[in-house]
């Protein structure tokens, strides 16, 4: 059974394909209890008689991550369970209640999405030739009623242009006509809303949905990694997998691959994987491999840390190992990156909350991450050679990363902070384990950060060797002919910012404008012309004499400036806030974008242009006519210090 | 995810900037000292998180080390 999209409603409705390409809907009768537990039952025996006559609790035992509780199943809903909560002053302990029932019912069944051999979820090789539709719409769904200019594409590329209700029917006409299993659409979830508003004005049928019903996702503003994000309110269609290719975290990383994967991982539909972010992926699949082991899920965490002194809270809780560098240009350095480190030091370690107390048990954290960890190893192995693998190992990538971070949420159904502080503990220990085996062997180590370690010297495969050895984690190795670490105001070396030339000739580039996305276009095209040209150069001797070429850029672009578009000169951000007590640019672009009627939120992204900015005058990107020159003047000699420094700092070489 | 307290980075950070506020109060001669002993005590800061629980220890280790690498080379520099 190839199941392409999920729904519980009234029972379990799993929309299969079969091998010709035809969607069906399978709806299976499904209403499985929650769990209670509680310490003394014969102190709520009035409630436990009301469960048993209107909710058809029974007594029961159930397995926790913690071992075997007696308890009762009851026959309810979340709303239910709160009341138990509330009645019983906190003291229930209740299991399986927000656990996403479609998700639920095939973990019991052992089958997942995207997939019909139950041997072959692990696997980097499925099918993605699913009927595909591209939508691509043109219009700012921020400030347009409805869209007038669309490109669609599927078997062949349609344009569609005029007036928005003909071309909203139009479009409504071809998605019914070509019948996609996938749908790729720009903005789709802001457009949805306003297409449903529109065909029920003009009495028409959406056809996003195969049966007419369409699940519906509130708007949010959350922190995510110490940034506010926004997600949009979304409309998902029964039977169809609708993606938003400008909004799906996950669809932007690891394309339609990338949704796939993550959606037979977590057996969530694709759907929902596709609007989540990897936390959430992540945290669903360690929830489908629960119901799957037959451990029940708790609706609360209960297992709250010991009280401890706020000393050794600080000595517990330090995060990652830093080397700091000298800033400078280095020849012939080795960066040595450990795979999935934190991912890899909880298999190998046996860390979980429920090992903490006994370290011999075999624990379910890394019983369920091994084979994600695997399989990111080979596919991380294959994408070198077979591109096609890249989506999937990204996704994999994000995943395990935030599995780590999830140990240490509050809310994380099998995360724990001691757990959390074991992989910060583990992990410094071996980047200084690494660290001295390298300066044994007289290696010259020049920076470190985290899981990642810059080393001058050779044969770096024996040391690569010996790491394995010692540590028991894999270690990759990238050569850089040379490489920039730029220093910080203070004058001493930035952990995040660097650029180099890696052997096969690329360039890796990390922290300047060239890679930021809030940059100007117009710096970033300045600084990666700056970047292609140095990366022709193969030692520091060919990279001074090509410092006049560069520099070239840099006046070229600085003379172009006063006459340039100022599209190309937008600043994008990601808002924290709506509210501004000091005056500051971005206080002034939402108010932009406020008097221009678009709604902002916290976690959206604006992008504006700045017109005078010891004024605090920006524009929003559509309505930009001039800018502050010597505002943009002063970010490309920003931009230009940057790359300037590979030209004027100290050469060191190895020995 | 995870907790967050000021961690002993940023706690550095922050003591760099208040001794290099004070270092601008001082005397031309002296400032010249102030500001490099504040360079020597963030020098090593960074490795010194490692086992230092609180910021001032780490910067006082990082200058400690620094002077005393120093005083080895200018002794190194004396001859018999």
């Amino acid at each position: 059974m190839w199941v392409l999209d999920t729904v519980y409603r009234d029972g379990v409705d799993l929309w299969c394909r079969d091998a010709s390409g035809t969607v069906t809907r399978k709806h299976y009768a499904y209403d499985p209890p929650f769990y209670l537990h509680l310490a003394d039952p014969s102190a709520h025996h009035e409630m436990l008689d009301v469960l048993e006559a209107e909710f058809k609790a029974e007594p029961c035992s159930f397995f926790t991550l913690f071992g075997e509780l007696d308890g009762f199943s009851v026959h309810g809903n979340r709303q239910l369970a709160e009341q138990i909560e509330q009645q019983t002053r906190f003291d229930a302990r209740l299991f399986n209640v927000d656990v996403r029932r479609d998700q639920q019912f095939m973990a019991e069944q052992g089958i997942f999405p995207c997939g019909d051999d139950p041997g072959s979820r692990f696997s980097a090789d499925f099918s993605c030739s699913l009927r595909r539709m591209e939508i691509c719409i043109r219009d700012d769904p921020a400030r347009t009623p409805l869209c007038t200019e669309v490109e669609v594409t599927g078997d062949c590329t349609e344009t569609l242009h005029g007036p928005g209700h003909t071309v909203v029917a139009d479009l409504f006409g071809l998605v019914e006509s070509i019948d996609p299993e996938v749908i790729l659409m720009s903005h789709a979830d802001t457009w949805l809303p306003k297409f449903r508003a529109f065909s029920v004005e003009k009495g028409l049928t959406m056809p996003f949905s195969r049966n007419g019903k369409y699940r519906q996702m509130s708007s949010r503003s959350y922190w995510s990694y110490g940034r506010m994000e926004h997600k949009e309110a979304a409309l998902i269609p029964d039977g169809r997998v609708l993606i938003d290719t400008d909004e799906s975290f996950v669809y932007r990383e690891g394309g339609l691959a990338g949704v796939l994967m993550a959606s037979r991982l977590s057996g969530l539909s694709p759907n929902m994987a596709a609007r989540f972010t990897p936390g959430t992926l992540i945290s669903s699949y360690e929830v489908y491999e629960a119901v799957k082991r037959g451990i029940v899920v708790p609706f609360r965490k209960a297992d709250a840390e010991t009280a401890r002194k706020l000393a050794d809270l600080r000595a517990a809780d330090r995060g990652g190992m830093m080397f700091q560098p000298k800033p400078g240009i280095y020849e012939n350095v080795n960066e040595l990156d450990f795979t999935s480190m934190y991912p890899s030091i909880i298999v190998r370690y046996n860390l979980s909350p429920e090992t903490l107390e006994n370290p011999s048990a075999k624990g379910f954290l890394p019983a369920v991450l091994a084979p994600v960890v695997s399989l990111r190893r080979e596919t991380k192995e294959r994408k070198r050679t077979e591109p096609r693998y890249a989506g999937i190992d990204t996704l994999l990538k994000w995943m395990l990363v935030t599995c780590f971070g999830y140990t240490g949420y509050k809310n994380a159904k099998f995360g724990r902070i001691e757990v959390h502080e074991a992989i910060t503990a583990r992990s410094r220990d071996i980047l200084i384990q690494t660290k001295d085996l390298a300066e044994s062997m007289g290696f010259v180590v020049l920076h470190g950060i985290v899981d990642c370690l810059w080393v001058q010297g050779s044969p770096v495969e024996v040391l690569q060797q010996r790491i394995g050895d010692v540590t028991g984690l894999r270690a990759e190795n990238e050569h850089f002919d040379w490489i920039v670490f730029l220093p910080l105001n203070d004058g001493f070396g930035a952990y995040n910012r660097y650029y180099g030339r890696l052997s096969d000739g690329s360039m890796k580039v990390r922290g300047i404008a060239a890679r930021r996305h809030d940059a100007p276009d117009i710096i970033r095209s300045m600084q990666q012309e700056m970047l292609e040209v140095m990366c022709t150069a193969k030692d520091t001797g060919e990279l001074a004499r090509v410092r006049d070429k560069v520099r070239k850029i840099y006046l070229a672009a600085l003379q172009r400036l006063p006459l340039a578009d100022p599209r190309t000169l937008a600043i994008s951000r990601r808002i924290s806030r709506t509210r501004y007590t000091h005056r500051c640019l971005e206080g002034a672009a939402v108010q932009a974008y406020r008097d221009d009627g678009v709604e902002v939120a916290p976690g959206m992204k604006i992008r504006y242009i700045v017109r005078d900015a010891r004024r605090y005058q920006v524009d929003p990107e559509w309505r930009a006519k001039t800018f502050d020159v010597p505002y943009y003047r002063s970010l490309m000699e920003k931009a230009w210090n940057d790359i300037a420094y590979a030209f004027g700092g100290r050469v060191m070489r190895p020995g | 995810m995870g907790r967050s307290f000021l961690s002993v980075r940023l706690g550095v950070r922050s003591l760099a900037e208040r001794w290099e506020r004070v270092s601008g109060k001082l005397d031309r001669d002296s400032r010249e000292h102030a500001v490099r002993l504040t360079g020597l005590a963030k020098n090593h800061s960074s490795e010194a998180f490692f086992g230092c629980d609180n910021p001032l220890e780490a910067m006082v280790f990082s200058a400690l080390l620094e002077i005393r690498r120093n005083q080895g080379e200018e002794d190194d520099d004396v001859g018999p």
